[in-house]
């Protein structure tokens, strides 16, 4: 009933439009169609390989082949290399002396310009030379740097650091040292 | 074994007999049955002969290609109807876009106005009483383009709402009104014919 009224309404666009020409196909319509077809067909009808072997598209693939066999290659090679988080490490021979003397080595001088002003009260020098006797062996590049065989050190040929104090420092180091003589001597004497 | 003459089957019988024997004769009828409504259907949504000749080619061809596609379920005339009219459709999209482009490249090299040359009016073609008939395809042209499909299967091609339902994908409600809205649409713009 609905479409019916809608119909109504609308009966003149109805009627315009039903009575358009009816437009028709091309008279070569068939021939052309059968042509296209055909072509397609042939083109559908290639072997295989034949379409497999066009060089535009053997060339990607030919690339992706290579990549392939230089990357395996790559791989393979490293894999015979170490890994170098579980390697021994290496042994220094430049720290182990081979004649077995003792040799010291002073520091250079811009350590020793960087020194300059600390302290070095004899005590430590021993100290230092205690933990060097037990240990054996130091780096090279450290300010005192020595190597032995013997874990001895030679005090001849020693020079310990010489430290520039001034009056003041003179003054209280005197001080002190004849404190300590006082100390001593009266420990003696009790 | 009794000669079946292919004049006689149905559309629906053709396509099964093509898809199973490969009968081209089967093809080439269906062919003769559906190249003229297509083309007056597609030439009245895409506005364009030419243009319309080779969706209607395209679309045979579909049919020949993927006749396996079919389902004997479905009728012939949706399936085919439904082809051509996503080609249309992409066809008319392509078309609008490349016009819209070419307006806008020309705006830019040139700071002038100009008309949109109309390739459709041949006046060696147009005949007198060709004119009304330009007029109404220009008209229909205007009406969006969601609302001519239907208007034209409906009114031009004269498919049954289901049918126009089943080509566009559309449920019966909408279909029905979207061609009230897209009639609408046409008696604004054909009031001058009426009037006469």
């Amino acid at each position: 009933m609905m479409n019916n009224d809608d119909e109504l309404k609308y009966k003149d666009v109805i009627e315009t439009l039903k009575s358009l020409q009816k437009v028709t196909a091309p008279k070569n319509f068939e021939t052309k169609l059968q042509k296209r077809i055909n072509s397609q067909i042939v083109e559908k009808k290639k072997p295989f390989w034949e379409k497999f072997f066009i060089p535009s598209r053997l060339v990607p693939s030919a690339a992706l082949a290579i990549s392939a066999v230089v990357l395996f290659f790559i791989l393979t090679n490293n894999s015979d290399s170490e890994d170098p988080l579980l390697m021994e490490p290496k042994i220094r021979q430049d720290v182990i002396s081979s004649d077995g003397t003792s040799e010291i080595s002073l520091p250079e001088k811009d350590n020793m310009n960087r020194l300059g002003n600390e302290r070095i009260e004899d005590l430590d020098i021993a100290e230092f030379r205690d933990e060097v006797s037990d240990s054996g062996v130091r780096e090279n590049n450290s300010p005192l740097s020595f190597s032995t065989a013997e874990h001895s050190i030679d005090k001849k040929g020693l020079n310990f650091r010489q430290v520039n104090l001034s009056k003041e420092e003179q003054e209280s180091l005197n001080h002190l040292k004849a404190q300590f003589t006082r100390l001593l001597e009266s420990s003696k004497n009790n | 074994m009794i000669e079946i003459n292919l004049n006689d089957l149905s559309d629906e019988e053709l396509i099964i007999e093509f898809q199973k024997n490969n009968t081209v004769k089967a093809f080439e009828i269906l062919v003769q049955r559906y190249k003229n409504p297509l083309t007056n259907y597609v030439f009245r949504f895409v506005g364009e002969y030419e243009a319309c000749s080779d969706i209607v080619q395209e679309t045979m061809i579909k049919v020949f290609r993927y006749k396996d596609s079919y389902n004997s379920i479905a009728k012939f005339s949706t399936w085919i109807y439904t082809i051509a009219g996503n080609l249309a459709r992409t066809e008319y999209q392509r078309r609008k876009r490349r016009k819209i482009f070419s307006i806008n490249s020309y705006g830019d090299e040139k700071d002038e106005s100009y008309d949109i040359p109309d390739e459709s009016y041949r006046p060696d073609i147009i005949t007198d009483s060709g004119i009304k008939d330009k007029i109404i395809q220009d008209a229909l042209l205007k009406v969006s383009a969601a609302y001519r499909e239907v208007v034209i299967l409906r009114d031009i091609q004269e498919l049954s709402y289901e049918e126009i339902a089943e080509i566009t994908g559309l449920n019966v409600g909408t279909v029905k009104s979207r061609i009230n809205r897209g009639r609408a649409q046409l008696q604004k713009l054909l009031k001058s014919i009426y009037k006469e």
